[in-house]
């Protein structure tokens, strides 16, 4: 996957996000391909059925008397 | 005099907390007087080393005459009454600057102390300085183009590691009898590694985060670096316990965290991995580790090979934190971000656009590598790992060659200087790193231990084991240069 300094730029227009001028949207796309062609190994494999493991439970939050 | 001093007279300097502590309680020795040996002794070396931000000399001698008075009143406090400590500069002590090692947070100043500092306090320790680090704990080599690159006090043209550099520096060199560090991934124990000393994460939740600056809040921990395994326990002792206002913070009871050390290891099992983490790994480094292993054997200790799941893929879901820590600095990155080294900004922005899907994918495939340590420490009580592949690497390398394979160390979390560590971090068990010997160049090896959640006193028990074969702590001879 090839991500271009436009496609960011796209991303940012659309979506939003902390804003980057020409010349870090240039030395940022790499970074980016690198980190996302990292993550796509994950397409490997099957997790629909594994639980994340950021779990709010039940009795978090203060609940139990605490925070 | 043991070797590595000068001229000077800095016998208490060199002692370990728990040698010091006795001195202390029996009024042989004040703690001015350790600060009278300290102090001169810091300002000798810290122009080379470069491990302090700031010093706190005038209050630390203001603490030391309270505590001296205090003491011989009869009101001594415990262990660290006396003993001069220093913390990390992404940890909070309220009224003084917590830069986190980047310019854009000079200013920032805590109006609060951390809940380890407070601790810290309550108990009487000197706090002596803020600590040079890693810019934003965002990196293994702790050289700081803001407050100084930190050097290596075993070879002053390595790094020290990072993202706690200086107190692996200062701990190292006898600047400090202790250092409160921060590890989200390793940045406690690399340093520790690195410059021979030992450093401990416990596990997530027995230490409160709160008052630390956090990039990442499912895996960042505060943790001791000291000279000694005794002395490591002693701190984490101090530090351990509930904290109502950090939701990490776990409502457990504190075990004595020194109460196996010393036992032999007769009913201990040792699991060594079989994959990962002795795939990448320098000979020097290897030979070290196996033969720490092997005189944990010899100790009584049952080796069992082990073999843990998605090792390989696991990366990425550490490597998630970019987005965390887009939204962490979000309000700097937008106002300040011209103060923030480029390498770090560009890692920062690019955590922005990781595509959500994604970001769940690893959070799923993190509780799956969870479950296959858990499964792993139901076969056996400590897991035994490089806590890196090579020795401190020099100041201005590139890249490294383990075998025959360069490794490019990229200036955004640095891939291979930090791959056996992380994965402490994301399953939360408790690790720690201590001194097996000695590698490339002389520099200092260490191994690593895992334990189970919450059973670190196993993990100390081993721990002192592997230091109890090595020989005695050696202070780095930097007078001779």
């Amino acid at each position: 996957m090839h991500i271009t300094p436009e496609t960011l730029a796209a991303i940012l227009k659309e979506f939003g996000g902390i804003s980057m001028d020409e010349s870090e949207l240039a030395r940022v796309a790499p970074v980016v391909e690198a980190f996302v062609t990292e993550f796509s190994r994950l397409d490997e494999l099957d997790l629909a059925e594994v639980q994340s493991a950021l779990q709010l439970r039940a009795d978090d939050g203060g609940f139990s008397g605490h925070g | 005099m043991m070797a590595g001093f000068p001229a000077m007279d800095d016998s208490l300097a060199r002692l370990s907390i728990a040698e010091l502590a006795p001195l202390i309680e029996t009024r042989e020795v004040s703690p001015v007087e350790v600060l009278d040996q300290l102090i001169p002794r810091i300002e000798l070396y810290q122009p080379r080393l470069q491990g302090f931000i700031l010093s706190l000399f005038d209050t630390a001698r203001e603490s030391a005459l309270v505590r001296e008075k205090a003491i011989g009143r009869g009101d001594y406090l415990g262990v660290f009454d006396g003993i001069p400590v220093a913390i990390k500069d992404n940890i909070a002590l309220a009224g003084v600057p917590a830069t986190a090692g980047a310019r854009a947070c000079a200013e920032s100043i805590p109006f609060e102390d951390a809940a380890v500092v407070t601790r810290l306090k309550n108990a009487g320790a000197i706090l002596i300085g803020k600590e040079n680090m890693h810019e934003f704990a965002a990196g293994g080599r702790s050289n700081n183009p803001h407050f100084g690159v930190v050097t290596n006090p075993w070879d002053e043209t390595r790094i020290p590691g990072g993202s706690s550099g200086g107190g692996g520096a200062n701990v190292a060199a006898g600047l400090s009898f202790c250092s409160l560090g921060t590890d989200v991934g390793g940045s406690v124990r690399y340093p520790a590694h690195c410059c021979g000393v030992v450093g401990m994460k416990a596990t997530f939740g027995r230490v409160s985060q709160r008052g630390s600056l956090l990039t990442w809040f499912h895996g960042d921990h505060i943790g001791p670096i000291t000279r000694t395994v005794k002395d490591s326990a002693l701190v984490l002792q101090l530090c351990a316990g509930h904290d109502p206002r950090d939701a990490s913070s776990r409502d457990l009871p504190v075990p004595d965290f020194s109460a196996l050390l010393g036992r032999d290891l007769r009913g201990i099992r040792i699991g060594r991995p079989i994959n990962f983490f002795f795939d990448v790994i320098g000979d020097d480094v290897k030979q070290c580790v196996n033969g720490a292993i092997d005189k944990l054997c010899e100790q009584g200790a049952e080796l069992v090979d082990i073999e843990l799941p998605l090792l390989d893929y696991s990366r990425s879901a550490w490597l998630v934190m970019a987005v965390e820590t887009a939204v962490t600095h979000e309000h700097l990155l937008r106002e300040r971000r011209d103060e923030i080294s480029d390498d770090l900004v560009l890692g920062m922005l690019a955590g922005q656009f990781i595509p959500a899907r994604q970001y769940i994918k690893a959070r799923k495939l993190q509780r799956l590598v969870k479950e296959g340590f858990a499964a792993a420490m139901n076969e056996v009580d400590v897991i035994v790992t490089p806590t890196s592949p090579v020795v401190a690497p020099r100041i201005d390398a590139d890249s490294i060659v383990i075998g025959d394979v360069e490794y490019e160390l990229k200036l955004i979390r640095d891939e291979v200087l930090g791959r056996d560590t992380y994965l402490a971090n994301l399953t939360g068990m408790p690790a720690i790193s201590i001194p097996c010997g000695r590698g490339e160049g002389d520099m200092p090896v260490g191994v690593q231990l895992m334990g189970r959640p919450f059973e670190e006193p196993i993990l100390y028990q081993v721990a002192a084991a592997c230091e109890q074969a090595q020989p005695a702590y050696e202070f780095p001879p930097l007078d001779k240069r």
